[in-house]
């Protein structure tokens, strides 16, 4: 077969395989979807391949709902999760949830919260009754947070503050996003996080943690009834309540181009490259955000894309990725990260890479490479079918956006109706330098250890 | 710029229990299972028999093929592992990375951009890497035959007929050194080599895998052709096939896959490592407000009598997470630190066993000396039954957790064919695991942990 045909080949099989692959792991009532009368989203995804089950739970709150002063207290709220309940002493959660040969853990992004467990499928039950316990019992204790905050500037130390990559990153962040709340570390600033006290984190939690603020996603060798009986059992008291508005986070409509240089005790020089760009949620039409979904893909998804080949691999940088995330919630970026070559200057590189990515303004792409980064989309999204985590937070990701979980399927017929002059049209109104953010990461040779 | 490497090694005894800051090694009960409902309602629910069956041979090359049918996706993962990961590099640190890198950069007939669109156009995903054991390479791809033939012979031609030319070599080699300078702005990064470094010494385990400025300079062609063509020969290799896959078709694309390689010969066998005897403390400076702190021992092997016990004392100590020993008392009751863990790397002759954890530089004797004294307390005193038989059934039941996927039971499959495991050592694991005695625990430790013959590595401000 012909290199194209291959690849059509393989874009039909994985297209049935996007529809298909339930149905010889699951039953028909595979993937059951209800709320409780007090707004708790359930989502329950059967998957019999062994005896285990993932149990997440997802709040509609993280670092970009944080007002000025108050940043890192989602973050600071999660790591206190594991603190104690009336019913359930500091301690205690995470050592019931290893007896039974579970794991757990938790995260928290700019848009959201989320809390998981890996179970053996018959202690679903266990895992819901101590999901339900921290839901709103948290006993918040002054002296454990006081502790707990310690380990969190800790986290920061580790994560920001000792790595100069972090460090770069997080001026990065704040200079690229302007209006936009994203614009803060999730993490928190460091002297947000030394004021912080307990009541604030007790009024975030009484603010946020509610059953009409969550979704709950089980994936697993579960049966779905008697998930639901169980979800009524410790769920249902749990009152609603009254919500704060979360308006989608926008950026300024007239922006300039913005740029910046550090200087840090490093190795190894660094660029970073950011356009504001609209998500899914914000884009003026869907086709337009899958379009900008498919100009990053053409840039970089997989080694053989663009900025690998005609950058890396032609010896212009020595190493380039990209990011964009097109379900993020609100406005967000097209990040452009790139590590010079020995003895290449920032500003060459800069250089090499921009004219990689104005290309995409001048020339038309190819067929072939649309259809390259849908087989990459395809692919990705039929082989997360092996992870049960993966699933899960699919599911809590799409619900969260208020996506239909049907969206994968919509999202690869999207992608397969995009056009070359769709392309290069999103190109020459995204990639412009209004929309640009430049971190210049040098090396401070006197402070380097 | 000045010089990186001023490491100041001081061989000491470590100070005496005295000055060490006393921390229980009791944990205690869990005060809230009787209030959780759950618990009362499901407790004599038991846990479905875990069956992975697989089965082995070897092709007429002599590559070893261990293959697990899974119907229920429609997708292959296959994995190939070589006995040529960095132990085999020899006296040029970076060699066995450096080929394996280079495999990735095209073939006799086809470029690097070629073969990446090779794997991409059929929905493929290629992945390679290269540790001080093993080299791996990892084909995610649907398990059509349409799709399977073709994916398997681009990675038979990668794997056999590599190019190994001058430019991509040249190519690589600054790649190589821009990560080498990477891994000197990381202090757990730096941690690790110097531990290594001082407690395997001149054991090929000793030297940094991803090599050193000095030797990939020092690395040739010919050194890479020549590496290759020992190394990555059927007798050497294993391929792991898990997934919708009838044993007939394994066979055959088994038998095409290595059709090619030569058979070669197996890798000799490396010398175990010798206890170090003495212990060692070195304190690398470096600019930061943590300080990163490795404290270890020689460990075990895979098929070591002590295993099992070990894995259970190595759950309480800090492999189980939270909740375990160290992760309570240096985060949960003190705040010194984001996350503390240990493990023992099973390795094909004694990995290290090693504890990791980084915190505010002035905390970092304080961190240490809590940790050494439960290694002390440990190794005198042992851990009580109820501990340990809270391990057991924490190991044994989470083990179908890290049996459920594909790539999961790909990993284990790989693990008993590189190390020549028996057949039988996976369906045997718990019952095995399930006859370990508080007595075989604290033995164990009693014996094989040496809290005054530790290797301690910190990386950061100078020490107080």
């Amino acid at each position: 077969m012909h290199a194209s045909r291959w690849r059509k080949y393989a874009v039909s099989m994985l297209l049935a395989c996007l529809g298909l692959v339930p149905i010889s792991v699951v039953a028909n009532d595979a993937l059951t979807r209800f709320q409780l009368d007090n707004g708790l989203n359930v989502i329950v995804q059967v998957d019999r391949r062994a005896p285990v089950a993932v149990v997440q739970t997802w709040y509609g709150v993280g670092g970009g709902d944080e007002p000025e002063g108050m940043t890192g207290v989602s973050h600071v709220l999660e790591h206190m999760m594991f603190k104690g309940t009336k019913k359930v002493p500091v301690g205690e959660f995470s050592r019931i949830v290893a007896r039974f040969g579970g794991s757990d853990n938790a995260y928290t992004t700019q848009a959201e919260t989320v809390y998981f467990q890996r179970v053996l499928s018959h202690r679903v039950q266990l895992a819901l009754e101590l999901e339900a316990d921290r839901m709103m019992g948290l006993l918040l204790d002054e002296e454990e947070f006081k502790r707990e905050l310690q380990v969190v500037i800790e986290e920061r130390r580790q994560r920001t503050d000792d790595r100069p990559g972090g460090r770069a990153f997080e001026l990065f962040n704040a200079t690229a996003h302007v209006e936009n709340p994203q614009r803060t570390p999730v993490i928190g600033w460091r002297h947000d996080l030394d004021n912080l006290t307990i009541e604030q984190v007790r009024q975030w939690y009484a603010q946020w943690y509610a059953p009409n603020n969550a979704t709950l996603v089980v994936v697993g060798d579960v049966d779905p009834v008697q998930v639901r009986h169980w979800v009524a059992d410790y769920f249902a008291l749990l009152p609603a309540r009254t919500l704060p508005e979360r308006p989608l986070w926008r950026e300024q409509a007239t922006l300039q181009e913005r740029q910046q240089t550090m200087n840090l005790p490093a190795q190894v020089p660094a660029l970073y490259l950011g356009f504001n760009w609209p998500s899914l949620q914000t884009a003026a039409t869907p086709e337009e955000a899958y379009g900008l979904r498919m100009l990053a893909g053409i840039l970089d998804g997989g080694v053989s894309a663009r900025l690998e080949s005609n950058l890396v691999r032609a010896g212009k940088a020595a190493a380039v990725n990209s990011s964009y995330n097109l379900l993020a919630r609100g406005d967000t970026l097209l990040v452009i990260t790139a590590v010079p070559v020995p003895g290449q200057d920032l500003n060459s590189l800069r250089d090499n890479v921009l004219a990689e990515v104005m290309r995409l303004r001048d020339e038309a792409v190819d067929e072939d490479e649309i259809e390259r980064v849908l087989v990459n989309v395809l692919s990705d999204s039929v082989f997360s079918r092996d992870s049960l985590d993966q699933q899960a937070t699919q599911l809590g990701q799409l619900a969260t956006l208020g996506l239909s979980l049907d969206w994968p399927t919509e999202y690869a017929k999207a992608l397969r109706e995009i056009t070359p002059e769709q392309v290069q049209d999103l190109a020459n109104r995204y990639l412009v330098p209004e929309r640009m953010t430049t971190l210049f990461m040098q090396i401070d040779k006197e402070k380097t250890p | 710029m000045k010089r990186l490497l001023c490491v100041f090694a001081l061989i000491w005894p470590l100070a005496s229990m005295g000055s060490i800051e006393r921390a229980s090694t009791d944990i205690g009960e869990i005060t809230s299972l009787s209030r959780l409902h759950s618990l009362t309602a499901s407790e004599l629910a038991e846990s479905k028999a875990l069956n992975v069956s697989f089965e082995t041979w070897r092709t007429t090359q002599g590559l070893r093929v261990l293959w697990h049918d899974n119907p229920r996706l429609p997708m292959l993962e296959a994995r190939v592992y070589f006995d040529a990961g960095a132990a085999r590099d020899g006296a040029t640190p970076g060699l066995a990375s450096a080929v394996n890198s280079l495999m990735q950069q095209g073939t006799r007939r086809r470029s690097g951009q070629e073969v990446a669109l090779g794997f991409e156009r059929l929905g493929a995903r290629f992945n390679r890497t290269s540790h001080r054991d093993m080299a791996l390479f990892e084909l995610v791809m649907l398990s059509d035959a349409e799709i399977r033939e073709p994916a398997m012979a681009l990675l038979a031609e990668v794997i056999t007929r590599p190019a190994f030319a001058p430019a991509d070599w040249q190519r690589l080699q600054d790649s190589m050194r821009v990560g080498s300078k990477q891994r000197k702005q990381s202090p757990a990064a730096i941690a690790s080599r110097l531990f290594y470094e001082a407690l395997y010494t001149d054991h090929p385990y000793g030297h940094p895998p991803s090599g050193t400025l000095s030797s990939i300079s020092r690395i040739r062609l010919e050194d890479i052709r020549d590496f290759h063509a020992r190394h990555y020969v059927a007798n050497n290799g294993t391929l792991v096939l898990v997934g919708d896959l009838r044993r007939a078709e394994a066979e055959a694309l088994a038998e095409a896959f290595s059709a090619k390689m030569p058979s070669g010969r197996e890798a000799p066998l490396i010398a175990p490592p010798k206890n170090l005897g003495v212990s060692k403390r070195l304190h690398q400076p470096f600019k930061a407000e943590q300080t990163h702190v490795v404290v270890g021992q020689l460990g075990i092997t895979r098929l070591d009598p002590d295993y099992f016990a070990l894995i259970v004392a190595n759950e309480v100590i800090a492999g189980g997470g939270f909740g375990s020993l160290l992760m309570r008392e240096l985060r949960e009751k003190r705040g010194l630190t984001y996350g503390v863990s240990s493990r023992f790397s099973v390795m094909r002759v004694n990995g290290p066993f090693q504890i990791n954890f980084s915190t505010r530089a002035d905390q970092a004797e304080q961190a240490l000396s809590i940790t050494q004294s439960i290694l002390q307390q440990l190794q005198q005193q042992g851990l009580s039954a109820d501990e340990v038989t809270r391990a057991i059934d924490a190991i044994a039941q989470s083990f179908p957790i890290g049996l459920t996927t594909n790539s999961q039971i790909a990993s284990y499959l790989g693990v008993i064919g590189f190390y020549e495991l028996p057949a039988t050592w996976l369906q045997d694991y718990l019952p095995v695991l399930r006859t370990i005695t508080t007595e075989q625990v604290n033995d164990a430790l009693r014996r094989r942990l040496t809290p005054e013959q530790l290797v301690i590595i910190s990386v950061g401000p100078a020490q107080p």
